[in-house]
């Protein structure tokens, strides 16, 4: 697969520039991790970089890490493959963002402050009272199973992308992007993941931005790019693509709509709201997270049609990424493309490798077996934990190739299932229990990974995310209709909602 | 056709993106004006 792009002709010339573009990253890379380690000694300062992030980051972090190298290897390859039908996938993504930061977020902040949670599985513990600690034991399970399958698909991606871009071998491109990973999550903590994703954001921004518009122009403009994208395919150009308005196509329209879902709950972007400096970075930071979005999707999507009408008949179109920025620019250009794709992965890796690390070290030693550990003693436990298991998700990673797009959707979709189904329901239902959150987390969880099993391929391949939405939000309202919510939860989050819409939630004191 | 493109598909991008800049809009408005009351 890698083979299939312009690898094979790389000059020494374009190969040097790509190095040291490569090189120049690298080096900010790590000096960014070695900066963020000062304020990473103790276990908030390690997990949440000590709750005092600003709107940019958060905004920025939170969409590069909700958007791995799908969004420019997969999802320009959704462009490059169904035209106008991947624009269901951008309705998704960008309601899901914007209802995130406008109702999720504001409450999680509160909530958490109050509990003084750093990890989601700490907050849910403290709303439904769990003493007996099996909402974490929950939690963690789900999340360490997830991760591993996750971060591996992204290390798979960087196998690709050095293999595109240089020419290297799978395995090489692998451990490269590991080896950077690796150290600045471990030495830097949260601190360096948000800021390097800012970094990476920014980035994946820029380019998402340059590569339709010259892929545009490069076919001639927007009216030839129409032209010749309705010669190529017709369906290219309609809202239901080549199923129309059948059954299929509109379980193909709903699950890319369900894919957006995932940013109401996931766990690795509800961390982005605990470390917010405070509640009025979140409504900053909200403007910022949607115009991003919008310039992720519908640049990913456009510039996957501009490359279907300039390069058709990719073996790969996950490839048409790297095709484009190879033949389109000069090559100085082509290694900073590379580091937009290698900028998507890290910035999912990262934050999972620190969410992993979390549900270890704060979720399970800090709170059920190790009590009386330092601060001190907990973070190096961290950075311990994040490099044990990167390792073992490389060691998942360098004997596979897959196909990026679904097995990525399959761990985005199974740690939203179990999560968000239940957050939701715990910061907008004060009726909801303690056993209604554990049965709905393993319900959303379980509907997930049965659904790709054994129901997919009979109902016209609808994404698994739907059904464990679903199944996550009937089994936790049923089972908590069955059994008492904690006492004070109605009139703790009556509370909590004052506080969210009073004038001091809005202005935030910060003398 | 608009551009060359459906009006199906035009409103399907402006399905996309319009309700969600739509949501963040408000929400932000609401917030600055709570802000410049206090």
């Amino acid at each position: 697969m890698q083979g299939t792009v312009t690898s094979g002709s790389k000059s020494d010339v374009t190969s040097g520039s790509i190095l040291g573009v490569l090189a120049v990253y690298g080096v900010v890379l790590l000096t960014i991790g070695l900066w963020a380690s000062r304020g990473s000694q103790t276990v908030a300062g390690y997990f949440v970089a000590g709750k005092r992030l600003p709107a940019w980051v958060i905004a920025f972090s939170s969409n590069a890490t909700g958007e791995s190298a799908w969004l420019l290897l997969g999802l320009t390859g959704m462009g490059y493959l169904l035209g106008v039908h991947a624009f269901w996938i951008v309705l998704g993504e960008v309601l899901g963002v914007a209802l995130a930061w406008a109702f999720v977020g504001l409450r999680f902040k509160e909530y958490t402050d109050r509990y003084d949670s750093i990890t989601v599985p700490d907050y849910l513990e403290a709303r439904f009272r769990d003493t007996r600690q099996v909402i974490r034991l929950v939690s963690v399970v789900i999340i360490f199973s997830m991760v591993t399958a996750y971060t591996a698909a992204q290390l798979t991606a960087s196998g690709k992308a050095f293999g595109s871009f240089l020419g290297t071998s799978y395995e090489t491109g692998v451990l490269l992007g590991a080896a950077f990973i690796l150290f600045y999550t471990t030495v830097g903590g949260f601190k360096a993941v948000a800021y390097n994703d800012l970094m990476h954001g920014v980035l994946m921004f820029a380019g998402l931005l340059v590569l339709p518009l010259v892929g545009i122009a490069a076919v001639g403009g927007w009216p030839s790019l129409m032209a010749r994208l309705q010669e190529i395919d017709p369906a290219m150009l309609r809202p239901m693509g080549n199923l129309g308005l059948s059954p299929a196509g509109i379980a193909s329209a709903a699950g890319f709509v369900g894919i957006g879902l995932a940013f109401l709950g996931a766990p690795q972007l509800l961390t982005r709201f605990i470390s917010a400096r405070d509640r009025s970075e979140i409504v900053s930071g909200s403007v910022i997270a949607v115009i991003c979005i919008v310039v992720f999707d519908v640049g990913a999507v456009f510039a996957g049609m501009s490359g279907r009408v300039l390069f058709p008949g990719l073996a790969d179109p996950e490839t048409i990424l790297p095709t484009m920025s190879g033949n389109l620019f000069p090559a100085l250009f082509t290694g900073i493309f590379l580091v937009i794709v290698l900028a998507a992965i890290m910035s999912t890796v990262d934050s999972l490798l620190i969410l992993a690390s979390s549900a270890v070290v704060r979720d399970v030693i800090q709170k059920v077996f190790q009590p009386n550990l330092t601060e001190r003693q907990l973070s190096v436990l961290g950075r311990v934990t994040t490099g044990l298991i990167g390792i073992g998700a490389l060691a998942l990673a360098l004997p596979e190739v897959r196909v990026i797009f679904w097995f990525v959707l399959f761990a985005w979709s199974g740690l939203a299932a179990a999560f968000a189904p239940v957050v939701l329901c715990s910061l907008f239902w004060s009726r909801a229990t303690r056993a209604g959150a554990i049965s709905g987390m393993v319900a959303g969880f379980a509907a997930t990974v049965l659904w790709v099993l054994l129901f997919k391929d009979r109902f016209y391949d609808l994404y698994e995310m739907l059904p464990g939405f679903f199944a996550g939000f009937v089994v936790t309202i049923g089972v908590s209709l069955l059994t008492k919510p904690p006492p004070d939860a109605a009139a703790e989050m009556d509370q909590v909602r004052c506080a969210v819409a009073s004038r001091d939630a809005a202005l935030t004191v910060r003398e | 056709m608009i551009a060359g493109l459906p009006w199906s598909s035009w409103l399907l991008l402006l399905a996309a993106v319009g309700p969600g800049l739509t949501v963040v809009t408000v929400f932000y408005a609401r917030h600055r004006h709570v802000r410049k009351q206090k």
